[in-house]
């Protein structure tokens, strides 16, 4: 086990550096700069050109600007092009609020997806599991934005209850239980939708993996035996039916993570996606590298945990 | 190298090749015809490709007719979806901003295809250290949120539409190519690929005449719901503000700009007919999809 954990954390590196060089080149070989305007500004007098461009590491030849942007990034020196605020901190400011975000979305998609894929599957072929299709297939087709947008223009539109931002403007006591319920609500409506999409995709593999459970001989002897329909499924197919299922759900991360660019650029809500957004409209490249990395590595992390727990809910499992 | 031409003599053991192939096809067909919500999907989305493509002149037409007497205009007889900001027919606009949308995804989709096509095959055939290293690139790109990437993409070369198809192509390949990769390497342990390269059949042949036809099948079911996901990508980025220009209104596009117009709370005409007429079209798409992959692959049931 540890020696499997070690080995994909190794493996893990190059696909690091391949993020880094992925985003590091896409940036450069496109044209334009983090400075529009100053190039063509006739007032700009040329030496003051040269200091940008050398404040920049813009003289250096591409390789070297990115082994410079590398060390600054591994050393923790990196600033940001916008406001020259080192680019870790800056992220580590808005991480936490993303990655409840995400927590928060991803427990939303488990508790909506299992019970309907369980549900559908119980009641395979009748119009029940059609319905759960439906719906499901709905969750994939309706725009995230818009359901986000409709739930505004109701939520603060009509009710008058503010959602925007991660707490209430002008709320004066963050620390008490208020600031706290205040705080969990503005997190609900955006990770509700956040999580929409997932829980139409995963209830399709839950009713998969729970059909294909259904069919198997010890749930048929559990039911020769006389035991009541509700305990074969949840105590005996269950279990069987949800390892699958943690695969899949390291498998969303990267969606979830993305997905949060939009909610949050909706929702007014601090986190990295909408200032990975942000970043690339200003050409923040330091800031974009990084949140690459991060981001990358947040989903490797994911995935690892995944293979890793599937191996210790399944014994069956074996590293080699 | 005089083998090469009895390659047409080969036993047709591959499904797709011989008299066994129309049998296939039309297996295939019947069961996808049993699928009623799929033929209804499939039904549907020609009426709304006719209605899209078929009326693009006039709605091309009415899309430059501003009155500025009847704008935010309800439903009625001579407007049946009423008028947007400028007085123009709303109903045109969602017609002309569904063929931008409709051609958007499906070449979006057929850059995915090619390049997944391709990527699967060449990994899967050749193997060994060809296939880590591609397989590890497509593991590279799967551990980045795709969004980023084609706002990335769309930003650094410009808002193009041009620009905006190959970027949403260039980041939808990756299930494609892992799907191929993985059917390639079951077909390569089938005896009628063993005995291609037995008669020393070129790679290029093998790949082309032996290995393509069998792909056929998942090419076209993942090819059908990469479509929708290309057009869900399309409406994100131009509900950012970033997606195609300003003279292209897609559906997504249409959506933004009603969130942009203040009076919006009444305007119902304005705010659900982009959003309606987006999600039947994926809708339908995506039951087309499931339907196909139900015919044609009846094990994955």
């Amino acid at each position: 086990m540890l020696t499997f954990i070690i080995r994909r954390l190794l493996i893990s590196i190059p696909i690091l550096i391949g993020i880094t060089l992925v985003s590091f080149f896409i940036i450069h070989l496109a044209p334009g700069s983090p400075y529009p305007g100053l190039e063509m500004n006739p007032k700009v007098s040329p030496e003051v050109r040269e200091l940008m461009k050398k404040a920049y590491h813009f003289d250096e030849p591409l390789p070297k600007r990115y082994y410079m942007i590398m060390r600054d990034m591994l050393t923790g020196e990196l600033r940001s092009f916008k406001d020259d605020q080192p680019v870790l901190q800056k992220i580590g400011n808005r991480l936490p609020a993303t990655l409840a975000l995400n927590a928060v979305a991803l427990i939303f998609t488990v508790a909506g997806a299992v019970p309907l894929g369980i549900y559908a599957a119980r009641y395979r072929g009748t119009w029940r599991d059609q319905a759960v299709t439906v719906i499901s297939f709905m969750g994939i087709a309706l725009p995230g934005f818009w359901i986000a947008y409709m739930l505004l223009l109701v939520v603060v539109g009509q009710m008058h209850v503010p959602v925007l931002g991660m707490t209430t403007y002008g709320m004066l006591v963050p620390n008490s239980g208020v600031g706290l319920a205040d705080r969990i609500w503005h997190l609900f409506l955006p990770s509700l939708i956040l999580s929409l999409g997932g829980i139409a995709a995963e209830s399709r593999y839950m009713r998969g993996s729970m059909t294909d459970t259904l069919i198997q001989d010890y749930v048929r002897t559990a039911r020769a035996k006389g035991l009541p329909e509700e305990q074969v499924v949840y105590k005996h197919a269950l279990r069987n039916a949800l390892l699958p299922m943690i695969t899949i759900l390291g498998l969303m991360l990267p969606g979830l993570l993305g997905g949060a660019v939009i909610i949050e650029t909706i929702f007014a809500y601090p986190g990295i996606g909408r200032m990975a957004y942000d970043s690339v409209l200003s050409r923040d490249y330091p800031t974009i590298m990084t949140l690459n990395t991060i981001t990358a590595a947040l989903v490797l992390t994911g995935n690892l945990i995944a293979d890793v727990l599937y191996a210790v809910v399944d014994p069956r499992i074996r590293f080699e | 190298m005089t083998l090469a031409h009895s390659g047409t003599t080969l036993p047709p053991s591959s499904p797709a090749s011989g008299p066994q192939a129309q049998s296939y096809w039309s297996k295939a067909f019947k069961r996808l015809r049993r699928n009623r919500t799929a033929v209804a999907s499939g039904v549907l989305l020609v009426v709304i490709f006719l209605a899209c493509f078929a009326a693009w002149p006039w709605a091309a037409k009415m899309y430059s007719q501003t009155d500025y007497q009847h704008t935010f205009a309800g439903p009625s007889v001579k407007h049946v979806l009423g008028t947007d900001e400028h007085g123009r027919d709303y109903f045109a606009q969602i017609l002309y901003g569904g063929r931008i949308s409709l051609t958007v995804g499906f070449l979006a989709a057929s850059v995915a295809v090619c390049i997944g096509t391709v990527w699967g095959l060449v990994a899967g055939y050749f193997g060994g250290r060809t296939d880590a290293f591609m397989m590890r690139i497509v593991d590279v790109l799967y551990s980045l949120p795709y969004i980023l990437l084609v706002v990335l993409l769309t930003l650094v070369f410009g808002r193009d539409w041009r620009v905006l198809f190959l970027a949403i192509g260039a980041v939808s390949w990756l299930t494609m190519a892992r799907v191929i990769r993985g059917q390639v390497l079951q077909l390569k342990a089938m005896p009628f690929i063993e005995a291609a390269r037995a008669l020393g059949l070129p790679t290029r042949r093998i790949l082309l005449v032996h290995m393509l036809p069998n792909l056929a099948g998942p090419i076209l079911v993942y090819a059908t719901l990469t479509v929708p996901q290309a057009i869900l990508q399309e409406s994100f980025l131009s509900f950012l503000g970033i997606g195609m220009p300003p003279d292209y209104p897609t559906w997504g596009a249409l959506a933004q700009q009603v969130t942009q117009i203040n009076s919006i709370a009444n305007d119902w005409h304005l705010i659900l007919p982009p959003c309606v007429a987006l999600s039947i079209t994926l809708l339908a798409l995506n039951f087309l999809g499931d339907g196909l992959r139900d015919a044609l692959d009846p094990q994955s049931r």
